[in-house]
Parts: structure tokens; C-alpha cells; sequence
């Protein structure tokens, strides 16, 4: 659309950042990536989100969104797709449904698998209730696609909402997978995460994600360190 | 066509009393129905209908349950549309981000502070949760004042999202700052979320639901599970 002003604040390992960031290029959306250091917080990020002064930040003609799954149904309701082509269905039902999947991704997927790299610095009772707990989590994950019905997405056979927030997975999951040794069942318990994985990896919209060894990197160096004993 | 709409809570959540203001606010009927111990044994339909969180509230619509209350109150408000964009959440795009985002703060902040201050008797952790109410008020009422409206509510002549969540932890707020004998909503720092506070308290349906948490059982409930959970006797 003409005389949009589109801005994205960012950060390289941000999942949160990940997740607008495939979003708009799912919608189709034209954006300018602003990359923030959150070390040293810029005027504009700190005049865009006085609250909680974290990127992502979308700036849409000057106005700032925030708060990554905030951003994401602003994304979709600014930009409205013909053809099915929007992140939530347009049922009542389904929209609830996908609203609370993207909850349970934002609410404990991620604190999951962090967890790991905590727990990688500590016992091995701490070690193995981390990764029991991702297990866990990754197994409910997988009952949700299953009962969901026809795949490879939470979408369907497009990228949804619960896609969208679930996909900065395929940057950090094979890092922490490494760092932490963790040792997911794929094949035995989670045969449609799986499939949802290769997927997304195949999906275009994948394509602005950061390469696993680039988080891989930064979580040695700037994550691992902050749990040393 | 007539439906069924059960709502399964505890009467002392603001997450439950919420969707019972958003359901009169409606003019839907429902069914209510109490899990009779929340913190024990889980009902048999709880567990059912919310087998991932084992949580309240639960909305069950003709037999499909919803879960998380902020994703309730926007499924009840485009199950049963109001007229005149008088919904719970604007038409506009940013406008309903604006919404959601000052909800899911209240819902952050306030429960946080919730969880330091009930589970203390003091120290630290009650010190930091007095200073997360007494900023998020504060906060708050700075965005009331901001966003621009044409009534008494954050949704102007009518209660919207923001509206609902907030009022629905008015007796909770009172409780803390009982048990934290403190100040966090009060006129010097809170003038106009003071003054809404009290106009929508009086909104017919927040009123009937406020009616089902009365502050005083509230703060009895509290001291009760002070003391049984975490040993701290008043």
C-alpha cells in the first residue's frame, strides 16, 4: 500500500522478534528491519515502549505495537487477507482455539526449553526435570496438531497464528538441543511436530530466520555464561 | 436457536467473575457452575474441559469449552456482537491493540503482585510486590488519561476489555493492600482510575457481578489461605 511506514525493532536472537517478523512476510507486508542494541536502548525504542522497554516494536506509521503476540493479530487485522490467506480463522470458535495454542506457546514452550540451558549448568536431577518438562510440553504441542486435523500446520495448509508463534523454534530448538544435550523422541512421540517442523523449514516465510549456529553462538557466549556457577 | 453456555469457576477468581460480567454485559444466560476446591481435588468437568492448564474459568458453549479468560471475554464478544461498535474491543486495528496490550499489563502486573503479597507474611518479596501495585496503578491511571474517550470507561460510554479485566481485581486490590497495609489505588497518585473506580462500580452488569466477590469474603478467603498454605497467621 502506498505511503506505508513499516519498522520492525529488532534483534538478532529475539524470538519474540522472530515471530512479527515471519508474520509480515507471511501477510506480505513490506518493513524495514531496525536492529536495536539492547545493551545500550535507542530513544526510539525507549519513547515506542516506555512499559517494558523490549523489542519486537512495530511501528506502523509512527505508532507503536507491542508485545510479540499483540503484534502479530495487529498484523493480521491491519493487513487483511483475501483468500484465507489471514493467521486466524474467521470462526469464533477456531479464533479461541488458536488464541489459546498461541497462549500455550508464548506461555510455556519457550520457558521449556530454556530451561534446559539453566538446568545444563546444574544437577543431574535438575538436567533431567528439564527435559522432562520440554517432553512434556513438546507432547501436548503434538496432541494439539493431532486433534487439530489435517496439517502439516496448526493453520492447515497454511501458516497460522499458533505457526507463527511457534516458528522461532526452528532458529533456537537444534541449539538447544546441542548446548543442553537434550534428547527429544521425535520418532516415537512427536511424529506431527516433526512433519510440522520440516515443513516450516520448507515454508518461504522461513527464510528471514536467523541459521541455528548463529544462536548457537549467542547463547554460548552471552546465555551460558549468565548460569555459571 | 437456544444455546447453552455453562461457565465453571471459583468464586473468588477475577479471572472467573470477569466472563460473568462479560456474559451479563451480553444478555447471554448461563449456567454457573462452582468447582468446589480449587486447590485439592478438580472436578471431573474441569479436568475434562481444560485438561492442559486443569484451570478456571471455563466457558462451555453448546458443549465446546474455551479457555483463559481474556481469550473467553473475545470469544463471547464476537459470538454475541454488540451493536454500534460497542463491543468489548474497537473496530480499529490499533485501537484493539492499544486494548489488548493495557488488559494483558493489568493481568501481568496485578497478578504478580498478587502471588508476592498473599504468599508472604513480609520482607522482600511483599515490598516488591507493593511496588509493582502501586506503579501499575499509577501506570494505569496515566493511560486512562491518555486514551481518548467519550465517557467514563477506558471504552468510553461503554465498559470494554480493559474495563472488564480491571474491575474484576477491585476487591482483590482492596484485599492486598489490607494484607499489605498499604496504598496503591488511591486519589493522590490515581486521580482519575480512582474516579473511575467508582463509576464502574455502579455499571449495572459489573455491579451484579462484583455482587459474587464481595471484598470482605475476599480478604476473609485470603487470611484463610495465608494460613493454611503457607503457614503465615495474621
Amino acid at each position: 500500500m502506498a505511503g506505508e511506514k513499516v519498522q520492525l525493532l529488532s534483534a538478532m536472537p529475539s524470538p519474540y522478534v522472530m515471530r512479527v517478523e515471519v508474520a509480515l512476510v507471511v501477510k506480505g507486508v513490506d518493513y524495514e528491519k531496525v536492529p536495536q542494541d539492547l545493551s545500550n536502548k535507542s530513544e526510539l525504542l525507549l519513547h515506542s515502549n516506555p512499559i517494558y522497554k523490549k523489542v519486537p516494536v512495530l511501528l506502523h506509521n509512527g505508532k507503536a505495537v507491542c508485545e510479540s503476540g499483540i503484534i502479530v493479530q495487529y498484523v493480521d487485522e491491519a493487513w487483511p487477507s483475501a483468500d484465507g490467506g489471514n493467521l486466524l480463522p474467521a470462526d469464533a470458535y477456531g479464533r479461541a482455539m488458536a488464541r489459546f495454542w498461541a497462549d500455550f506457546v508464548d506461555k510455556k514452550v519457550f520457558d521449556a526449553l530454556f530451561g534446559t540451558l539453566k538446568a545444563s549448568k546444574g544437577t543431574e536431577e535438575e538436567k533431567k526435570a528439564a527435559e522432562e518438562n520440554v517432553v512434556a510440553v513438546m507432547s501436548t504441542l503434538e496432541e494439539a496438531l493431532v486433534k487439530g486435523g489435517e496439517g502439516p500446520f496448526y493453520g492447515g495448509a497454511r501458516m497460522g497464528l499458533v505457526d507463527v508463534m511457534l516458528v522461532p523454534l526452528l532458529a533456537w530448538l537444534p541449539a538447544i538441543e546441542e548446548l543442553a544435550q537434550l534428547s527429544l523422541p521425535w520418532a516415537s512421540k512427536l511424529p506431527c511436530l516433526e512433519a510440522w517442523f520440516a515443513a516450516s523449514k520448507a515454508h518461504p516465510a522461513t527464510a528471514v530466520l536467523p541459521e541455528p549456529p548463529k544462536i548457537t553462538e549467542f547463547v554460548t557466549n552471552v546465555i551460558l555464561p549468565r548460569f555459571a556457577n | 436457536m437456544t444455546s447453552s453456555v455453562k461457565v465453571l469457576s471459583f468464586w473468588r477468581s477475577p479471572f472467573g467473575v470477569r466472563v460473568l460480567i462479560a456474559l451479563k454485559e451480553k444478555g447471554v444466560e448461563y449456567e454457573y457452575i462452582e468447582e468446589q476446591d480449587l486447590l485439592e481435588t478438580k472436578s471431573k468437568l474441569l479436568l475434562e474441559s481444560n485438561p492442559v492448564h486443569k484451570k478456571v474459568p471455563v466457558l462451555i458453549h453448546n458443549g465446546k469449552p474455551v479457555c483463559e479468560s481474556l481469550i473467553i471475554l473475545q470469544y463471547i464478544d464476537e459470538t454475541w456482537p454488540s451493536h454500534d461498535n460497542n463491543g468489548f474491543l474497537p473496530p480499529d486495528p490499533y485501537e484493539r491493540a492499544v486494548v489488548r496490550f493495557w488488559a494483558d499489563y493489568a493481568d501481568k502486573k496485578i497478578f504478580e503482585a498478587i502471588r508476592l503479597i498473599l504468599k508472604n507474611a513480609e520482607g522482600e518479596l511483599v515490598e516488591q510486590g507493593k511496588k509493582i501495585m502501586k506503579e501499575s496503578m499509577a501506570t494505569l491511571d496515566k493511560a486512562l488519561k491518555d486514551v481518548a474517550r467519550d465517557g467514563p470507561y477506558f471504552g468510553g460510554k461503554n465498559i470494554n476489555l480493559v474495563d472488564i479485566t480491571l474491575a474484576s481485581y477491585l476487591c482483590w486490590i482492596e484485599t492486598l493492600e489490607t494484607l499489605g497495609n498499604f496504598k496503591s489505588l488511591e486519589e493522590s497518585t490515581c486521580p482519575h482510575l480512582c474516579e473511575w473506580a467508582k463509576v464502574v462500580v455502579q455499571h449495572p452488569s459489573v455491579k451484579e457481578g462484583l455482587a459474587t466477590i464481595p471484598a470482605q469474603k475476599v480478604l476473609e478467603s485470603a487470611r484463610e489461605l495465608r494460613k493454611k498454605y503457607f503457614g503465615i497467621l495474621e
